[in-house]
C-alpha cells in the first residue's frame, strides 16, 4: 500500500476553531440585550452568539476578540466569522474583520483495521505515548506538523492540527506506522 | 385553560382597579374630575374587551344581571330558612317559592338562580353566594337580593330609571334570625345586596353597613319603595344608635333644615365616632327614637320625598362611601336624589369589593331622574357601590390575589418590561441575560466608558497618519499600517505568523517600494476582506424580522433556564401570556424548545 493510499480513508472534519478580532471594544451588555440568539455569561465575561446557517458558536469578549467554533470546514468557519462580524456591525459597533485565523481543526478517521497499541507505542517510543490507565488511546505527536493523533485500538483516529492540510498530512504520515502494527484479522 | 378563564379578567380588573385608584388622588390634585378617571377606566375595559384577549366575563358592567347566583347553603340551612321566609313579605312571589321549594331539602344545596330572574330574592342567613364568575359572598344575615335598576338585564347600556322593572316590591322585611341583634330591616327591592356581613353577635356595634335599607316594621310607609339600603335595628337596645353623621341634631330639635352636609362627625348622641359617610341630612325625629334614628330630613325642603320623615327607622346609609364602615349606621335620610347624587363622588373606596367582579362603578348615578326613581336608582347605585357595604368577599382566585399584590408590580413593569420572554427559543437567553444584567456590577459602566473611549479612540487613531516607517507611501488605507503594526507585534508576541502577516511583514521589512507593493497586496487583501463585510455576509436577514414579528408574548419571571447543546428548557413562573390573541395567566410554566 502506498502511503497515499489513504485516499480510501475518509477524513471527516468534525470541528474547526477560528479566531478573529474586531479591532474595537465591544459592549457585551449591548450585544446581550440587542443581539439575536445570544447567551450572556457575565461570570465569564463573554457573550456566546450562535449562528444557524453555518452552525457556529462564537465566544465574544469585550476586547473584541472572538472565537468561532463548530464549523465543519475552514471556509465555513470564515464565512461564519464574517457573518458574525456583520451582525456585530449591525448592532452598532465599528467592527473590522481582521486577523481571521483558523486555530484548530479536529478530524476523525477510521482505519480499516485494528491496531496493536502496545506495539505501536514501542515502535514509536518517544513520539507516541500510551497510558492505558489514563486514556485508552495512544497519543502520537508530530512535532513538525504540530499535529496530534490519538490512536485507538479499534483503528479510529482523531487528529487535531492547526489547519486541514496539516491534518491530512498527519494521517498520511501515520498511516504506514499504523499498518505495521495492525492486528491481524482474527475471523 | 377553562379554569384559567376567570382568572384573567379578574387579574385585569384588579390591575385596572389598582391603577385607577392610585391615580385618583393624582387626578384630583391636578384638578381633573373623577369622571375623567371613570371614563378612562371604561375606555380601558372596553379596549380589553375589544382585543378579545379575555373572555369578557367579568368586564361586562352588566354582569350582575347576567350572572348566576349559585347559592351554597350550609346543612343547617333548612330551619333557618323558614324563619325568615315566614316573616317575609314576598316580593316576587314565585321566585321565592321556587327557591323555597328547592330548598326544602334543608341540606346543603347549591342553587342556581335563573339568570333571567328578576330578583328580589330572599336569601337567608348563612348562605354563601357565588356568582357565575366565581366570586363568593358570604351572607350572614338574611338578605334580600334585588336587582339594581342599572344592571337590569336590558340592552340599554346605562342605568335607567326603572320604575317598573322593580317588581314593585314594596318592602321586604329582613330579619336576622341567627343574630341576637335584632336587626330587622326591610330591604328595598331595588337594591342589589351584595354582602351583608353583619356580626351576628354584636348588635350594634360596628355595623358594617347595611346594604339593605332596613325599615322597621313599624314604619308606616313601608310600602314606599325606597331604594336605600337601610338597616334598621329594631329593638330598643339600639337606642343609642350609632347614627351616622347626619344626625347631629338631637331629636328634640325641631327641623332645622339641614343642608346636606358632608359626613358629620359623630353626633353627640352617638357613642360612635367615626362615621362614614355620606352627607346625610339629619332630621330631627319626631317619633320615637328608641330604636331608630329618624330619617332626618328637612321636611319642607324636599316635598318630593313621600317617605315619612318620621319613620322611626334607622337607615344606614353607607351607600356611598365607606369602605369598611365600622359600625356606623348612618342615618340615611331619605332624601332627594339631589342629595344623594351629590354624595357619590366622595368615595375613596378601597373596599374589598372593588376587586370583585361586579363592576358597580359603571352605574351612573349622575343621570337626572325623577324623584322616586332617582332615589331608588341613586340608592341602588349607592348600594351598588359596594364599598359602603362591608362586603366580605372571598375570592377564590388564589392567583388573583397573588397578582393583586403584584398588580402594582405589573403596572410598574408594564412600561419597562423586565422580562420579555418571547416564545422563540431566543427568549431564554434574553431572560437569562437580563437578569444577569440586572446584577451586573460596575463592570457595565466601566465597559460603557471604555467603549465610548474606544469609539473615540479609533477615530482619533485613524486621523493620525504614520508618515514614517514602512508606511511611508501615501497609502489610502491607514488601517493597513495600523494593522501591520498591530499584527506584527502580536504575531511576534504569539509566535505565530499568518500568511497575511507574513506577507505584510515581508512587505514591510523590504524597502519602501517593495513594501508598498507588499502593502498594496496586503492592502488589497485586507480591504477585500474588510470592505465587503457589508454585503453577502448578512445573516439571513429575513429571519430576524419574522422571528420577532409574533404577537405571542410571555411576560413572566423565570426560575431556571437550561440549555443542552441546542435543547432549551424553561422553568417559568408568575406570568401573563398572550397567545393566539388570548391572554392567559399562570403561576408556573414549563417549556421546551429546540433551537
Amino acid at each position: 500500500m502506498e502511503p497515499s493510499d489513504d485516499v480510501a480513508l475518509d477524513i471527516i472534519i468534525t470541528n474547526v476553531v477560528a479566531v478573529f478580532r474586531t479591532r474595537c471594544h465591544l459592549n457585551l451588555r449591548t450585544i446581550a440585550l440587542e443581539g439575536v440568539n445570544v447567551i450572556y455569561k457575565p461570570e465569564y465575561g463573554k457573550v456566546l452568539m450562535k449562528l444557524r446557517k453555518p452552525r457556529i458558536t462564537a465566544s465574544i469578549w469585550s476586547s473584541g476578540k472572538i472565537i468561532c467554533t463548530g464549523a465543519t470546514s475552514e471556509d465555513e468557519a470564515k464565512q461564519g466569522a464574517r457573518r458574525l462580524a456583520r451582525t456585530l456591525q449591525k448592532l452598532g459597533f465599528k467592527v473590522r474583520f481582521s486577523e481571521f485565523k483558523v486555530v484548530n481543526v479536529l478530524a476523525v478517521c477510521s482505519m480499516p483495521f485494528a491496531i496493536r497499541l502496545i506495539d505501536f507505542t514501542k515502535n514509536n517510543r518517544p513520539i507516541a505515548s500510551y497510558e492505558p490507565e489514563l486514556h485508552p488511546a495512544a497519543t502520537y505527536r508530530i512535532k513538525t506538523l504540530k499535529a496530534t493523533v490519538q490512536v485507538f485500538s479499534t483503528g479510529s483516529l482523531t487528529i487535531t492540527g492547526p489547519n486541514v492540510q496539516t491534518v491530512a498530512t498527519a494521517v498520511e504520515h501515520i498511516y504506514p506506522m499504523l499498518s505495521e502494527c495492525q492486528k491481524p484479522l482474527r475471523k | 385553560m377553562l379554569s384559567n378563564s376567570s382568572n384573567v379578567p379578574k387579574l385585569y380588573l384588579s390591575i385596572i382597579d389598582d391603577v385607577i385608584e392610585s391615580m385618583r388622588e393624582l387626578f384630583l390634585d391636578e384638578g381633573l374630575e373623577d369622571r375623567v378617571l371613570d371614563d378612562l377606566r371604561q375606555l380601558w375595559e372596553s379596549k380589553i374587551l375589544q382585543s378579545k384577549a379575555v373572555d369578557g366575563l367579568a368586564l361586562m358592567k352588566n354582569t350582575i344581571s347576567s350572572s348566576n347566583f349559585v347559592l351554597q347553603l350550609p346543612p343547617n340551612y333548612g330551619q333557618t330558612f323558614t324563619k325568615p321566609a315566614a316573616s317575609m313579605v314576598i316580593p316576587a312571589g314565585q321566585h321565592i317559592q321556587s327557591f323555597t321549594a328547592k330548598n326544602s331539602g334543608g341540606t346543603l344545596a347549591t342553587f342556581s338562580l335563573p339568570p333571567g330572574m328578576t330578583y328580589p330574592v330572599q336569601i337567608p342567613a348563612g348562605v354563601t353566594l357565588q356568582t357565575a364568575s366565581g366570586q363568593l359572598y358570604k351572607v350572614n344575615v338574611p338578605v334580600m337580593v334585588t336587582q339594581a335598576p342599572a344592571s337590569h338585564p336590558q340592552p340599554q347600556p346605562q342605568p335607567q330609571p326603572q320604575p317598573q322593572p322593580r317588581q314593585g316590591v314594596p318592602v321586604v322585611e329582613w330579619r336576622d334570625p341567627s343574630s341576637a341583634s335584632q336587626q330587622s330591616a326591610t330591604v328595598v327591592p331595588s337594591t342589589v345586596l351584595k354582602n351583608m356581613a353583619l356580626p351576628k353577635t354584636e348588635p350594634f356595634s360596628p355595623r358594617p353597613v347595611a346594604p339593605p335599607r332596613a325599615v322597621p316594621q313599624t314604619e308606616p310607609f313601608s310600602s314606599r319603595p325606597v331604594a336605600h339600603p337601610r338597616a334598621v335595628p329594631q329593638t330598643e337596645p339600639f337606642s343609642p344608635r350609632p347614627v351616622a353623621p347626619p344626625r347631629a341634631v338631637p331629636q328634640t330639635e325641631p327641623f332645622s333644615p339641614r343642608p346636606v352636609a358632608p359626613p358629620r362627625a359623630v353626633p353627640q348622641t352617638e357613642p360612635f365616632s367615626p362615621r362614614p359617610v355620606a352627607p346625610h341630612r339629619a332630621v330631627p325625629q319626631t317619633t320615637e327614637q328608641k330604636n331608630l334614628m329618624p330619617p332626618v330630613q328637612p321636611p319642607n325642603e324636599k316635598p318630593v320625598l313621600p317617605q315619612p320623615v318620621v319613620q322611626p327607622t334607622v337607615q344606614e346609609n353607607h351607600l356611598l362611601q365607606q369602605p369598611q364602615v365600622p359600625s356606623a349606621q348612618a342615618i340615611f335620610s331619605v332624601q332627594t336624589p339631589v342629595s344623594f347624587l351629590s354624595q357619590p363622588p366622595s368615595h375613596p373606596q378601597e373596599s374589598p369589593f372593588d376587586s370583585g367582579d361586579f363592576t358597580l362603578d359603571g352605574i351612573d348615578f349622575d343621570s337626572p331622574q325623577p324623584v322616586d326613581m332617582s332615589l331608588s336608582s341613586s340608592l341602588s347605585c349607592g348600594s351598588a357601590h359596594m364599598p359602603s357595604l362591608q362586603v366580605k368577599m372571598e375570592t377564590t382566585l388564589s392567583e388573583g390575589s397573588e397578582f393583586m399584590g403584584q398588580g402594582s408590580e405589573f403596572e410598574a413593569s408594564e412600561v419597562g418590561v423586565e422580562e420579555i420572554v418571547k416564545q422563540e427559543d431566543h427568549g431564554g437567553a434574553v431572560a437569562d441575560m437580563t437578569t444577569h444584567l440586572e446584577g451586573l456590577p460596575v463592570d457595565a459602566t466601566k465597559l460603557e466608558m471604555a467603549l465610548l473611549k474606544d469609539y473615540n479612540y479609533s477615530d482619533a487613531l485613524a486621523d493620525i497618519i504614520q508618515l514614517d516607517g514602512p508606511a511611508d507611501s501615501s497609502s489610502d488605507v491607514e488601517e493597513v499600517e495600523e494593522l501591520e503594526g498591530g499584527a506584527m507585534g502580536e504575531n511576534e508576541f504569539l509566535g505565530m505568523m499568518t500568511a497575511e502577516a507574513l506577507q505584510e511583514a515581508e512587505g514591510s521589512s523590504d524597502d519602501g517600494n517593495s513594501s508598498s507593493s507588499g502593502d498594496s497586496v496586503g492592502m488589497d487583501e485586507i480591504t477585500v476582506e474588510e470592505d465587503p463585510l457589508n454585503s453577502g455576509d448578512d445573516v439571513s436577514e429575513q429571519d430576524i424580522p419574522d422571528l420577532f414579528d409574533t404577537d405571542n408574548v410571555i411576560v413572566c419571571q423565570y426560575d431556571k433556564i437550561h440549555r443542552s447543546k441546542n435543547r432549551w428548557k424553561f422553568y417559568l413562573k408568575d406570568g401573563v401570556m398572550c397567545y393566539g390573541g388570548k391572554d392567559y395567566v399562570f403561576s408556573k410554566a414549563v417549556g421546551e424548545a429546540e433551537w
